[in-house]
């Protein structure tokens, strides 16, 4: 990258370091509800980003950035799982642990995390593809635009996908309770 | 509008993706139909859960560690430059046969001059039996059998490893997850050393072995993938259904297998080389925010 100059003239290394800095919790969050694991989201997110700086000369438009490095995203972490599945690991931690024992935790705040490791429990059962476009939508507020230049499909694509993803999700919620 | 045709479109009609016109059908069919409103409060719950899950944030330190890596690759990428393009061009036809040729001719001279080294020849560290490893069924296995005629201790400590083996990187006491070493089994065969360690809740057992540096098919592993990004020396391998790790140091080589992801293994691999060249043993254990 050097100190190569992007059209503003602007360091290209610069506008990686952005890109970074406002993109790496998204990413992070993500790829943990992709896979369900912490340590494995960390180094999944890493890859991202080294991909990532890798092509980021090839990046035509800035205003793409975030569509173009989610797209990073799906495919490292359709890797990794597509990957798990071929070679099934143990892992050292589940996302759902129980609270560490200490203070006693408040009752709504129990409540809370036991829905969320539910949830979470809930989006691992479905194929990935389908948990990927629930996480794009509806915890990551992308347009639909936005979902189909990741998926790489046409906007109609996304709507019907989208569609079924939530009934299913929205069956297994109700098979769970 | 019928009930399937409804349905089809509640995702965009919820996410206020939809025409003018459609909301309008759509509007009408849901006051009209009950089993449709149904299925719309099931998705806006969807919706509102997901939303509502709660946002991770990893603790600074892995942010550095992140922002360390990339300036690595940042520093390989600017050695890896391309040079000045030359004042001539082939014209590209001209230039596409002669670089295949190129290829072909780089190809043969690789595979003829360049063979991957021939291992060392000492005696194999057989790869036991995962499973009759963990019950212990010694001298039921000829592979085990020939191994208890060298040498092998059954439930030491890790000090005693450490003496036996010669192991210059040790096993961590404890994984992340609060995972505890519980007990340790060693085997030599020739210049060849193993241990097999088993962390508590039995989720976890790594082999590690040593032996002078060759190839890691010695351990009944075949190497599957390229070496990570972090050692040009390692390789990845995979032996008896699990996943495995082999690099070199110096005068010696070393392979640890383990049933956990890639992720894993390298963590608890960088972290030991580390302890290694510190002189310290590394211990992992769960910090607040997770990082370590």
């Amino acid at each position: 990258m050097g100190g190569a100059s992007t059209p503003t003239g602007r360091s290209q290394a610069t506008d990686f370091e952005e890109l970074f800095q406002k993109y790496r919790q998204a990413v992070f969050n993500l790829l943990l509800r992709m896979t369900g694991n912490y340590d494995g989201a960390i180094d999944l997110t890493q890859d991202v980003f080294v991909r990532a700086l890798r092509a980021w000369p090839t990046l035509r438009d800035p205003g793409q950035a975030r569509t173009w490095l989610f797209r990073i995203a799906r495919n490292v972490a359709l890797r990794s799982l597509d990957n798990q599945r071929r070679h099934p690991t143990s892992s050292l931690e589940d996302l759902d642990e129980t609270p560490a024992s200490g203070a006693p935790a408040l009752d709504d705040e129990l409540l809370r995390k036991e829905r969320a490791a539910a949830l979470q429990r809930a989006l691992n059962s479905l194929p990935a593809e389908t948990r990927l476009i629930l996480l794009l939508r509806d915890k990551e507020g992308m347009e639909y635009s936005e979902i189909a230049q990741v998926l790489g499909c046409s906007q109609g694509t996304v709507a019907s996908r989208l569609n079924r993803a939530r009934r299913r999700l929205g069956r297994k919620l109700e098979q769970m309770r | 509008m019928w009930c399937f045709h409804c349905r089809r479109r509640l995702a965009p009609y919820i996410d206020g993706a939809l025409a003018e016109g459609e909301i309008r059908k759509v509007d009408r069919h849901l006051n009209a139909c009950a089993r449709c409103r149904q299925e719309r409060d099931r998705q806006l719950a969807v919706s509102a859960a997901l939303r509502s899950l709660p946002e991770v944030a990893p603790g600074p330190a892995v942010w550095q560690a992140m922002e360390a890596v990339l300036d690595m690759e940042k520093r390989r990428s600017v050695k890896a430059a391309p040079l000045a393009r030359p004042g001539w061009v082939l014209p590209k036809r001209i230039a596409g046969a002669a670089a295949l040729a190129l290829a072909i001719i780089a190809g043969v001279l690789i595979t003829e001059i360049w063979i991957a080294p021939q291992p060392v020849l000492i005696k194999p560290a057989y790869a036991l039996d995962y499973g009759m490893f963990l019950d212990g069924i010694a001298g039921q296995s000829s592979q085990w059998e020939q191994f208890a005629r060298e040498y092998a201790f059954h439930g030491v400590s890790l000090e005693e490893a450490r003496r036996a083996t010669g192991f210059a990187l040790l096993a961590p006491q404890e994984l992340p997850g609060g995972l505890a070493l519980e007990s340790v089994h060693l085997l030599k065969s020739g210049c060849c050393r193993a241990a097999a360690l088993k962390y508590s809740s039995g989720r976890v057992f790594l082999y590690l072995f040593q032996q002078p540096p060759g190839h890691p098919a010695f351990f009944g592993g075949r190497k599957v993938a390229q070496a990570p990004r972090w050692c040009d020396s390692c390789k990845w391998i995979r032996a008896r259904g699990c996943q495995g790790l082999y690099w070199e140091e110096g005068d010696r080589g070393f392979v640890i297998i383990a049933n956990l992801s890639e992720q894993e293994l390298t963590r608890i691999v960088m972290a030991l080389r580390a302890a290694s060249t510190s002189g310290q043993v590394q211990r992992f254990g769960r910090q607040e925010g997770g990082d370590q």
